[in-house]
């Protein structure tokens, strides 16, 4: 009936729909008729919306889950392969219809894996030249101790990556590392004045209504038999053997009610590439944050103690969140306070985890990828992710520690690359 | 005003920011397809998008949590659309100008339907063949107009757009069969 009453047919009005999505310009004629269409029956409406729906879906998807295809789309440009529109038969979905190419699927897979090798390789020998040449760089290189606990395929791979491992250093980084008689001699409470770390602008303020802590023995510093923390001081072992054992001190949140810890950045030390007009967080750039982390125990239900990186008016909040419900590691977009996008993953907060995290700075939206206890030998491939999502336009001008039930961290750093935020011994 | 209303105020705040960022992840997903209803270029409906999150983060307060939120929260959306394009020069026509009520309607009517028919989706999305997802890719990894994709491909616009329309005729109607338990594919 609705056809009749609009002279528009279903498939004539959803072609236009796509094509109004599309950026094409409807004329005044098709946008009448399309509004008549949606306006005079329910269903056409929900029809449209759905509709609309796909753009927006299929958009969300392609772009949050497509870098390595886009990669490999971009190889297989260089290669001349180029892309024929599908005939009609072939668009169709049916219990017959095969899946075509399935040897180029595990092609793709195997570009993909080698062109981020070559990538990762390039990084990385890039860093170590520029550290090597620019800064007059030296560094004892003892091979046979290096390479001991890295089991790396290639030789070539291997060496460049070590060596940039040795040469990297993050422009940000916190260790909490506060002997017992500095924070004895200290006059505040909490962590408030602490400076140490590098590309701080000022100390920590403690300005929650609970105090946080540096803790050096949590074996004997614990809330009791059920707190998680209480067999040791944060760590993390790779699958390959390679560990993190962090020493000196852990920062503590506090228990009971919320405490929140602020440290503004000094900006003149964030590369320069990576700030613009609008400050740190420039638009194309790469950006690698780690810490690790360990909660009392796992609860969810609107707990939580999280690293919030931007200003008050967005950020992006890693960590246990209020809106993670099931209390398992998580990260989300933060507009206004208000926490958008939230991804969580299958890691329970009261195990220690070694968090990496990755922003792309985009025009818009940022996109951010997440391993939780990656392999440390290697870049981590982007088909690893534990945790993808987008969050609001970034301009980083803090770290916030924000927490309402007991929580460590420790070993915070961002750095343009990975090996940027390896924790190293170096650092403690 | 004494330390335990202050405590009390405070809670009543934390407790209403755990209870906005729950019901915000229920309805992002259809907030963000009103949108870019209202304002076709993706880049533009994210930032705006993210502007509706920020009222609806500030006014939270007069939400009366009695109610369905996502209808509260287009309402806000409208609003925020009305004044998107207050700012902006108008050049084109919008068919979403009038129908925007129906629109709002049928998002609040389909919105649990399609949150569950997302699974569905990533399906049937598998079932397409490997130049069909490549030219999805092309439209919205790349964010290519029809034109553009065409000229890259050297053939015409209106064949690409024809032939996107049928990939995501065939996605909805792989969906809708899916969730009617008539499809065959994949048995």
């Amino acid at each position: 009936m609705s056809e009749i009453k609009t002279d528009l047919k279903k498939s004539t009005a959803l072609e236009n729909i796509d094509a109004y999505l599309d950026g094409e310009e409807l004329s005044e004629e098709e946008a009448r008729k399309l509004e008549q269409w949606i306006k005079t029956d329910s269903d056409n409406a929900d029809q449209a919306f759905r509709r609309v729906f796909l753009h927006s879906y299929l958009r969300e998807r392609f772009q949050v889950r497509s870098i390595g295809e886009a990669q490999a789309r971009e190889r297989e440009k260089q290669l001349n392969v180029p892309l024929i529109l599908p005939a009609e038969s072939e668009i169709e979905i049916n219990s017959a219809a095969k899946k075509t190419a399935p040897v180029s699927e595990s092609r793709r897979r195997i570009l993909t894996w080698r062109w981020f090798l070559l990538i990762g390789i390039g990084i990385v020998s890039t860093i170590n030249l520029s550290v090597m040449f620019i800064k007059d760089f030296q560094l004892p290189y003892d091979e046979e101790k290096a390479f001991e606990p890295i089991n790396f395929d290639s030789h070539y791979a291997k060496k460049t990556f070590l060596m940039a491992r040795i040469a990297a250093q993050p422009f940000l980084y916190e260790g909490f590392n506060y002997s017992e008689r500095q924070l004895g001699e200290k006059a505040s409470e909490g962590i408030n004045d602490l400076t140490g770390g590098v590309g701080w602008a000022g100390p920590w303020v403690d300005q929650g209504r609970n105090r946080s802590a540096i803790i050096h023995d949590t074996k004997k510093v614990n809330l009791g038999k059920n707190d998680m923390r209480l067999f040791g001081q944060l760590g993390f072992s790779d699958q390959y053997g390679n560990m993190l054992l962090t020493k000196g001190g852990q920062y503590r949140s506090g228990a009971g009610s919320e405490t929140v810890a602020v440290r503004y950045l000094d900006l003149q030390q964030v590369p320069k590439s990576l700030s613009d007009t609008k400050g740190f967080g420039a638009d194309g750039e790469i950006l690698w944050i780690s810490f690790m982390a360990q909660s009392y125990d796992n609860a969810g239900g609107g707990r939580y103690a999280y690293l919030d990186f931007g200003n008050e008016e967005s950020s992006l909040r890693i960590g246990k969140l209020a809106s993670a419900d099931r209390g398992n590691w998580a990260a989300a977009g933060q507009v206004n306070g208000t926490e958008i996008n939230t991804a969580s993953s299958e890691v329970l907060s009261g195990q220690a985890a070694l968090i990496v995290a990755r922003i792309l700075f985009r025009p818009g939206a940022e996109e951010v990828d997440l391993w939780l206890n990656p392999p440390l030998n290697r870049i981590p491939d982007l088909d690893d992710v534990n945790l993808r999502l987008m969050a609001p336009d970034l301009r980083i001008e803090r770290v916030k520690i924000v927490s309402n039930y007991s929580t460590d961290f420790d070993e915070l750093r961002i750095g343009v690359s990975f090996v940027d935020v390896i924790p190293a011994e170096d650092y403690d | 005003m004494d330390a335990t209303q202050t405590r009390t105020l405070q809670t009543e705040s934390a407790r209403s920011r755990a209870e906005l960022a729950r019901n915000w992840v229920k309805v992002q997903p259809s907030l963000m397809a009103f949108v870019v209803a209202s304002t076709p270029q993706f880049s533009d409906a994210e930032d705006l998008l993210q502007e509706v999150a920020a009222e609806i983060a500030i006014r939270y307060d007069e939400y009366d949590n009695t109610r369905p939120f996502l209808p509260w929260a287009l309402w806000i959306a409208k609003i925020k659309i009305a004044d998107f394009y207050r700012g902006k020069r108008r050049d084109r026509v919008l068919f979403m100008g009038e129908a925007m009520d129906a629109l709002a309607d049928a998002c609040s009517r389909v919105q649990q339907l399609m949150t569950e028919e997302r699974d569905l989706l990533e399906y049937c999305l598998d079932q397409l063949t490997e130049r069909s997802r490549r030219l999805l890719g092309l439209r919205y990894t790349d964010d290519l107009k029809p034109k553009q994709i065409a000229d890259e491909l050297g053939t015409s616009m209106g064949s690409v757009r024809v032939t996107l329309s049928r990939i995501r005729t065939t996605l909805m109607d792989c969906v809708q069969k899916r969730a009617a338990g008539e499809a065959n594919v994949g048995n």
